[in-house]
């Protein structure tokens, strides 16, 4: 019997058995897709840059920094050592989500405070 | 019993091998997002002018690993019911094939054991042992509803033996009437 024959054509919707082990192999093939596996074809002597697996902007977001990074930024607090404020830096997220203006807050409080006060009439 | 019954391990049967499995294909995509240098890439061959390059995740071989594991159980044995008796074919995509055939007469005992997981799955082991041997002749595991495949094999054993029964009562009377 040759393989491309009518039996092995309808083979899957005979036997429930091939279905399932037809749909896992599919299943694999997705993952290796996701981990970044393909097969392309470039001109000749051309240099393929590295392709960056599908799964890592899944579970990092951050498409800009390398993995590493992303995880790095949660394990090392930016100045502090306090758990505290370990904790609140996770909450917070990446620096570069703060905006400039609550940056600049945070970095003069008190000369804001001054500047509200002059402003209305308490200095 | 006209047609063959063919039995295979059921893939429920697999359920470890299908949690590791799915386990492997979760780890894989995620070491492979966390270890980037993991992805090798390289040419395949040339084909008019276009270099054929494959992008290897080095990770997606543990979730690989995983699926042959899988499949290999499922597709290796079989369990035949024909006309003539049981038929075990144990190594189909392997190097080495072991074939046993017992008939129906000749099967002393029929059991089946189930672990507690097995039983939530109705799956289990089916063992047959026949006079010739002491032990157990036929082992297969994985059987989805063995007590139904066990029920079919019974009634056919008895069946045969009714018959012969019934076939040598009647030769035993034509016999003393001849005499």
């Amino acid at each position: 019997m040759g393989i491309l024959s009518s039996r092995s054509l309808v083979a899957p919707i005979i036997d429930k058995r091939n279905l399932i082990a037809i749909v896992l192999v599919g299943i694999f093939f997705a993952i290796y897709r996701l981990s970044g596996g393909t097969i392309t074809s470039v001109p000749k002597g051309t240099k393929v840059p590295m392709v960056k697996p599908a799964g890592q902007m899944m579970i990092f977001e951050d498409f800009n920094s390398s993995p590493q990074d992303a995880l790095k930024s949660l394990k090392t607090p930016d100045d502090s050592n306090s758990k505290a404020d370990l904790l609140e830096s996770i909450l917070k997220g990446p620096k570069k989500n703060i905006s400039t203006e609550d940056a600049e807050l945070q970095r003069r409080p008190a000369q804001k405070l001054d500047d509200i006060e002059r402003s209305l009439g308490l200095r | 019993m006209e047609r063959s019954l063919v039995i295979k391990r059921s893939w429920r049967s697999q359920w470890r091998r299908l949690l590791i499995y799915f386990a492997l294909c979760a780890a894989a995509i995620f070491l492979s997002a966390y270890f980037p240098k993991s992805i090798i890439q390289g040419r395949l061959f040339t084909i008019g002018g276009q270099d054929i390059i494959l992008v290897l995740p080095l990770f997606a071989l543990m979730p690989l690993y995983g699926l042959l594991n899988l499949l290999y159980p499922v597709f290796d044995a079989t369990l035949t019911l024909d006309n003539r008796g049981i038929e075990t074919r144990i190594g189909i995509i392997s190097l080495k094939q072991d074939t046993t055939r017992i008939r129906y007469e000749d099967i002393r005992s029929i059991d089946k054991m189930q672990t507690l997981v097995e039983r939530i799955l109705n799956v289990g082991t089916i063992s047959i042992g026949t006079a010739a041997t002491a032990g157990v002749e036929i082992l297969f595991d994985g059987v989805a509803q063995p007590l139904d495949v066990i029920n079919l094999v019974q009634q056919e054993r008895d069946r045969r033996l009714r018959r012969d029964t019934g076939n040598d009562s009647t030769a035993e009377k034509v016999a003393m009437g001849q005499d």
